[in-house]
């Protein structure tokens, strides 16, 4: 091996960090092989003809500028370490964390980059994944305190668009075409970012074909209750071609079921930037799409409930209240002795019949709790239908 | 008292609520004032609940005239499965869940009847309830008051009182000028 100095230029030059020297002005002087190979820069293109502000992202440029300018002004060195955007040859942005010594003998500063993209990115992603875990917790607690989901989910959608940071939120719910049974779509409410980005009032939004829309596969794998990604680079002509007239660059959509009646679909659409969507927030857009589901079934349950209550005291205990009343006239008649036997024996197959239908009714309503409710065991369906 | 007018150019449409097991004497007493009144010289009963022949009994017991009486009777066939179609002024329906030809059948007596100034009598709107969902009640509701309002006729829907739900309540009030409670209140227009 060699002497001390080879061995300090071997660590400068392997160190997995990338490393700098600058001058008190912040002209670099020196500069590791790692540094080199991150920025895009060779050695040349560095050394005396370069500082380290043209490095740092424009808004960035300021704060960390003035943090150097002050140490090498102070000749000190400072342990704390500064996140900024990097900017590489390129043009490309990597985020960074620095620290800058200051070498008083040799009148210049030490400075390290680390590349943190990548914490960086995980970190925001759990971030806003906990936003948006806090919009669930949201509108969970609002679903349960309102009558109707309805008055809530623009405020919902508007929790749910700022914590997962897109810039425009939809929910579409299902119709059918009667004449050709195709499965349609129609927007129902919407959260933009922009408000000029909305689609809401686009008359396109209703009673769309998914077909038509170019998004044939949503309506597979959402049926089937899987949540779709999409980004503009990866989809194909017809997804593509329907996504650069939205201006949408990526989208996650979410299935909403109720039970396990598909009903529609909450997007999730960012127009403004090209977004790496991680697995924990596509599931957690999921959980969102689920709140909603729930808070939409338990209401059509609710109202299901309701109209069963008001319609089966209409239906049943109206008409048993008129058999009776009937059947006490019947009597009266009978005792009278004032109307024809065939008049009175006329009444009585009338209430045989009117029985007949109550009890249809009863089956009938029945029927139209239990269609919708698969929860229902079959054995169970099958009795409250016969 | 029942049907009579303020303004007798112009015809009314009344709900009548009766206690439910006043139903048929309100039913023959509501039929006497009506065959009473000069200005209307008929009526025509459209009848759910009561089959046509046990009405006109009761009414020739009743001294009523029976013809000013035209029947609709949407139940007997339906029960039966005949109906004796020598009963004189009355058409049998085969279902009482027929709206269409319940709806056909009082605008044919209503035509038959031209010249005349025929009242129509429900009786009732609860029996229709055994038959048809509350919507489809106030569909033939509304059908029935626009063809009233159209020949400028009286009409009177029978229903026992509070046998019916709020939304066909009110849904009914916005068709009748006048709410007669035949324990004695009257509310009005």
């Amino acid at each position: 091996m060699g002497n001390t100095g080879d061995y300090y230029k071997l660590v400068f030059d392997r160190a997995g960090t990338g490393l700098l020297v600058a001058d008190s002005k912040g002209i670099v002087l020196a500069a590791n092989k790692t540094f080199c190979d991150r920025s895009g820069y060779g050695l040349e293109e560095l050394v005396n003809k370069i500082k380290i502000s043209s490095f740092i992202y424009k808004e960035d440029s300021q704060r960390v500028n003035k943090k150097f300018s002050e140490l090498t002004k102070s000749k000190i060195s400072d342990d704390s370490i500064h996140e900024f955007r990097f900017v590489k040859k390129n043009e490309e942005t990597i985020d960074v964390a620095a620290t800058f010594s200051f070498d008083p003998k040799t009148d210049s500063a030490i400075i390290t980059i680390l590349n943190i993209s990548d914490k960086k990115k995980i970190t925001q992603s759990l971030r806003r994944r906990d936003s948006i875990l806090e919009a669930i917790n949201y509108a969970s607690n609002i679903f349960l305190r309102t009558k109707d989901w309805k008055d809530v989910m623009p405020d919902i959608l508007k929790a749910l668009g700022e914590a997962s940071g897109v810039a425009r939120i939809y929910c579409f719910e299902n119709s059918v075409d009667e004449k050709t049974g195709e499965i349609l779509m129609n927007e129902r409410f919407e959260w933009a970012y922009n408000k000029k980005e909305g689609q809401i009032n686009n008359p396109k939004m209703q009673k769309l074909s998914y077909k038509e829309a170019g998004v044939l596969r949503w309506e597979k794998s959402l049926g089937k209750g899987k949540t779709i990604y999409a980004d503009i680079i990866s989809v194909d002509e017809e997804e593509k071609k329907n996504m650069e007239m939205l201006g949408v660059r990526s989208s996650v959509i979410a299935p909403i079921f109720l039970n396990d009646r598909w009903w529609g679909f909450v997007g999730f659409d960012e127009t403004r930037e090209d977004r790496e969507w991680t697995d924990a927030e596509i599931d957690t857009l999921g959980a969102a799409a689920g709140i909603i589901g729930s808070a939409i079934y338990k209401q059509e349950s609710y109202e299901a409930l309701t109209a069963y209550i008001a319609e089966s005291a209409l239906r049943l205990k109206e008409p048993v209240i008129i058999v009776r009343d009937n059947i006490k006239q019947i009597k009266n008649d009978l005792t009278e002795n004032i109307i024809s036997k065939e008049s009175i024996m006329t009444r009585i197959d009338i209430q045989v019949k009117n029985m007949d239908q109550i009890i249809k009714n009863l089956r009938d309503l029945n029927i139209a709790i239990v269609e919708k409710r698969s929860e229902i065991p079959d054995a169970y369906r099958d009795f409250i239908s016969r | 008292m029942i049907i009579s007018d303020d303004n007798p150019g112009r015809a009314q449409i009344s709900l009548i609520l009766s206690p439910p097991e006043k139903l048929k004497e309100n039913n023959i007493e509501i039929i006497k004032e009506i065959t009473k009144e000069s200005d209307h010289s008929a009526v025509i009963i459209i009848t759910i609940n009561q089959p046509a022949q046990y009405l006109r009994e009761l009414y020739s017991i009743k001294g009523i005239d029976l013809e000013k009486v035209t029947f609709i009777d949407a139940i007997t066939k339906y029960a039966m499965g005949k109906a004796d179609d020598d009963i004189p002024q009355c058409i049998f329906l085969n279902n009482p869940a027929d709206l269409t030809s319940l709806s056909i059948a009082v605008s044919e007596t209503l035509k038959k009847m031209e010249g005349k100034k025929p009242c129509i009598f429900i009786d009732s709107v609860n029996a229709m309830l055994i038959y048809l969902p509350s919507t489809n009640i106030t569909k033939f509701i509304h059908f029935v008051t626009n063809k009233l309002r159209i020949f400028n006729l009286s009409g009177i829907y029978l229903a026992a009182e509070s046998g019916l739900d709020p939304v066909i309540m009110s849904q009914l009030l916005t068709f009748t000028d006048k709410v007669i409670n035949m324990d004695g209140d009257e509310k009005s227009e």
